[in-house]
């Protein structure tokens, strides 16, 4: 036997999380792992898994002394009132002690796989286009929804935000790779930023800044501020799931300063700026106990039964501290605790245990933050450029028998909570919640126009063909957030593949080889209509609105023979403009095993209305990366491809400056394309 | 049998050999189980459509190479696995250190193609016609990167002679 052979023989492996995956499976799309309750349910493979990620990393219950800054608001107007301090820890602590077992959390502590949790901010691809009057298209009236006639073509084209980036809502910009502000542009990889002078024949780079303790960044640009989110890399924290925000003055491009810096203790699910105000949503699970686990297996331990250490874990809960789990800040003179216990709204129980904050600020004024807390863990965020909605729940649990058959997989409809906050300048208050069955994919499925919040869910059910898709209408009522209206039965036994919002109707697809493209009729928000299905080969997972009625939908193309199925990238150009007769009048498909960067991170797309191009990066079988420069002319579609250098798709962009040039980022490399 | 039956039956089959594929193609013990668990949790999600290919394998050995590869362009909404952490080492993951280290010394030998061809034919021990498919690369050239590989890590002694079948 040889040395190679004998490794792959011998090399340990643990036993298949075979629980574990079918969950995550379920829960693909959503930003947060959060499982509801499991009690004695947990599978021997999970609990494997959990010994190694909660034992021995918890901080000391004596760790640095938290105090608490001042907030400027605490504002809750609906029925999820916050509670005193005292109320809220017993909360914490007695649903912590549903949660805790002989290994520590039974759940929810569980930091989830980087694969299966891109979900909130990127995965998939639908977007949105209510109230976007600014894109190329012109001018486009405010919808009064009912009584008007439903035409696709008055629809604009899908405009980019001031920054260069596909953005889901005009007006909410999103962080990314590279962002643009009149001649100057800057990119970040990881922890450096290099910022590029643009208004010559050629980017120039003029600077480069390298960020501290700080990684897997992406920026946000308002004036001459510049402010980049990431992860917390300092060797002190030891949780690994901190978050940094650093903000650069560009005032001086070839020489741009660190003006703030400041550590989070949690976790950043979403990142928007409206104008120079800055919103973030972060997540923090269970705090990091110092459980012991049952069976030993930790060197200097002591071997504990079941028993003892279930015993043992459950006191540590049960004398937990609030500076255990509400998260802090660090502006560079100590942690602080940015939530005052009172500013936390107690969710109901179904809400995954942890807390969530929503801070707020000025980007001249990093420091001095607002900030309102769930004691639970969201999912999903979505802002509108009124408010803002966050999920939490909607695992689609109910039609597994197999692997579990405790109460709580008995077939319990799955159910998404929504918290609705109104937004002022850097300031939440939440003011109403609702409830809709069924899982919510990702912020693409969610839109509000006109005071309506329209939804995509998907039901699972306990019978065959297992799941369908409902679009769900829904209206501030009082405190609550009450269904107006529904339609449902889109897509039997098919995922939600695409979804895109007009403010009077809704294209949506849904994906099982055969892409029904649906369009459906939004004018009245308490009667959701059908319109039209057209049935093509392939499915779409993003559609992009061009205006004078013409839609693009990218996908793939999936064929079977041969030694397996084949999957090609595909772009198809469809007329929109009679809703209830579309029709696609162009297709072009990509080599085989390609695929669009759009489907899963709209960013990778950006249409450019002047040339009538649509520019996004193709993945291909060998993992090289080419760019598609996609020309609609009359109806048709002409592809021309383009090698790239990168192999990491987040690092390609695209975007059209002000003075009309396109910038192409391929990895290190800015350059001016010539269209 | 039933869907979730089926896929449940299917990731317990497939999961040690996954893990070890992802180590020799580069993977941290810590980042393998991960990688591999990621890979299922997409394949769960199209379970559907790996039903349906003609060839599971092929489908769930190319996902796999897909995260690896995204798993290298990490983004900062992505958080890092806390098995990374080094002072939460518990078992025998020092005996899968030492192992995944010598496998990637060894494999560094080879070229990033090579390697796949040499994990997926020799080591997963998947068909021609599947390794094919995978790296959607002719049956052909699937056979000359293979006895290149096969040649380049017998001359570092890592391998027996692949052909000769000595040892």
């Amino acid at each position: 036997m040889t040395d190679l052979e004998d490794a792959w023989d011998r090399y340990p492996t643990t036993a298949a999380p075979v629980a574990d995956i079918m969950r995550k499976g379920r829960q693909m799309n959503r930003a947060r792992l959060a499982r509801p309750a499991l009690g004695g349910l947990v599978a021997a493979g999970v609990a494997a898994a959990l010994v190694v990620t909660m034992s021995g990393g918890g901080s000391t219950p004596t760790g640095p002394a938290v105090t608490a800054v001042p907030i400027q608001v605490a504002a809750f107007k609906a029925d999820l009132k916050p509670t005193s301090c005292a109320q809220l820890l017993k909360t914490f602590r007695q649903r912590g002690l549903k949660n805790v077992s002989a290994w520590g959390w039974s759940n929810g502590g569980v930091v989830p796989l980087a694969a299966a949790n891109a979900g909130g901010e990127f995965f998939r691809a639908s977007a949105d286009l209510a109230h976007n009057f600014a894109g190329s298209g012109g001018i486009f009236p405010q919808a009064t929804s009912v009584g008007k006639n439903l035409n696709g073509s008055l629809q604009p084209a899908q405009g980019n935000s001031a920054t260069g980036t596909n953005v889901q809502e005009l007006g909410v910009d999103e962080p990314d790779s590279v962002k643009a502000n009149g001649s100057v542009l800057v990119r970040i990889d990881d922890n450096t930023l290099a910022i590029y002078d643009v208004a010559g024949d050629a980017p120039k780079r003029v600077s480069t800044l390298a960020l501290p303790y700080f990684s897997n960044g992406q920026i946000l640009i308002s004036g001459s501020t510049l402010v980049a989110i990431g992860s917390d890399n300092n060797p002190l924290n030891t949780q690994h799931t901190g978050s940094r925000v650093e903000t650069v003055s560009l005032s001086n491009p070839a020489a741009p300063t660190i003006t703030s810096d400041v550590a989070y203790s949690s976790t950043i699910t979403s990142a928007r700026q409206h104008g120079s105000d800055i919103r973030l949503v972060m997540t923090s699970g269970l705090p990091a106990l110092p459980f012991v686990q049952s069976g030993g297996g930790t060197p200097g331990q002591p071997t504990y039964t079941v028993k003892q250490a279930r015993a043992i874990n459950r006191k540590l809960v049960a004398e937990s501290t609030l500076a255990q789990w509400l998260p802090t800040m660090d502006t560079g003179s100590g942690s602080k605790q940015y939530l005052n216990c009172d500013d936390v709204a107690v969710t109901p129980a179904s809400v995954p245990l942890g807390t969530t904050s929503v801070v707020g600020f000025e980007v001249s004024a990093p420091t001095a933050v607002s900030a309102i807390g769930l004691s639970g863990q969201i999912d999903t965020a979505y802002e509108s450029t009124d408010h803002l909605y966050l999920t939490s729940g909607g695992t689609q649990l109910g039609y597994c028998s197999c692997l579990y058959n405790g109460p709580f997989f008995g077939g319990k409809a799955n159910k998404t909570a929504i918290f609705q906050f109104d937004l002022n300048g850097d300031q939440a208050s939440h003011v109403a919640t609702g409830t809709v069955n069924g899982s919510i994919a990702d912020r693409y499925s969610m839109d509000e126009v006109g005071g309506v919040l329209r939804v995509a869910t998907t039901t699972s059910t306990d019978t065959t063909p297992y799941q369908s898709s409902s679009v769900i209408t829904l209206k501030q009522v009082g405190q609550s957030l009450k269904q107006d209206g529904r339609l449902d039965g889109l897509g039997k036994g098919e995922t939600l593949g695409a979804t895109r919002w007009f403010d009077d109707f809704a294209v949506v697809s849904t994906s099982n080889n055969i892409d029904p493209l649906y369009t459906i009729d939004l004018r009245n928000p308490a009667h959701p209509k059908l319109l039209g299905a057209l049935q093509i080969p392939g499915f779409s997972t993003y559609f992009h609105p061009l205006g004078n009625g013409l839609l693009m939908g990218l996908g793939q193309n999936t064929t079977f023979g041969g030694s397996g199925e084949m999957n090609k990238a595909q772009a198809g150009l469809f007329d929109i403009s009679n809703l209830t007769n579309v029709k696609r009048l162009a297709v072009i498909t990509m080599r085989p095993w390609t695929t669009l960067n759009a489907g899963n991170d709209p960013h990778a797309f950006t249409w450019l209305p002047d040339h009538n191009v649509a520019l996004t990066s193709v993945s291909t079988s060998t993992g090289s990366l080419v760019l598609d420069e996609i020309k609609v002319a009359n109806g048709t579609l002409h592809l021309t491809v383009a090698n790239l250098t990168t192999t990491d798709p987040s690092m390609v962009r695209t975007m059209e400056l002000p003075n009309g040039k396109v910038v192409l980022m391929d990895g290190g490399k800015v350059t001016f394309l010539g269209l | 049998m039933n869907d979730e039956d089926d896929y449940a039956e299917f990731v317990a089959e497939r999961w040690p050999t996954l893990v070890r594929a992802a180590v020799f193609l580069g993977a941290a013990p810590h980042e393998a189980e991960d990688i591999a668990q990621a890979t299922l949790v997409l394949c769960y999600r199209k379970w559907d459509r790996v039903r349906a290919a003609d060839d599971r394998d092929a489908y769930v050995y190319r996902m796999l190479l897909n995260t690896l590869r995204s798993d290298r362009r990490s983004a900062w909404w992505r958080k890092r696995s806390p098995q990374a952490l080094p002072d939460q080492a518990v078992g025998d993951t020092s005996e899968a250190t030492a192992i995944a280290d010598a496998v990637h010394r060894a494999m560094e030998t080879l070229t990033p193609d090579q390697q796949h061809v040499v994990v997926l034919r020799y080591f997963v021990q998947l068909t021609e016609a599947q390794t094919a498919a995978v790296l959607g690369i002719p049956a052909g050239t699937v056979k000359s990167r293979l006895s290149r590989s096969i040649a380049a890590l017998s001359a570092n002694h890592h391998l027996a002679e692949f052909a000769g079948g000595s040892r």
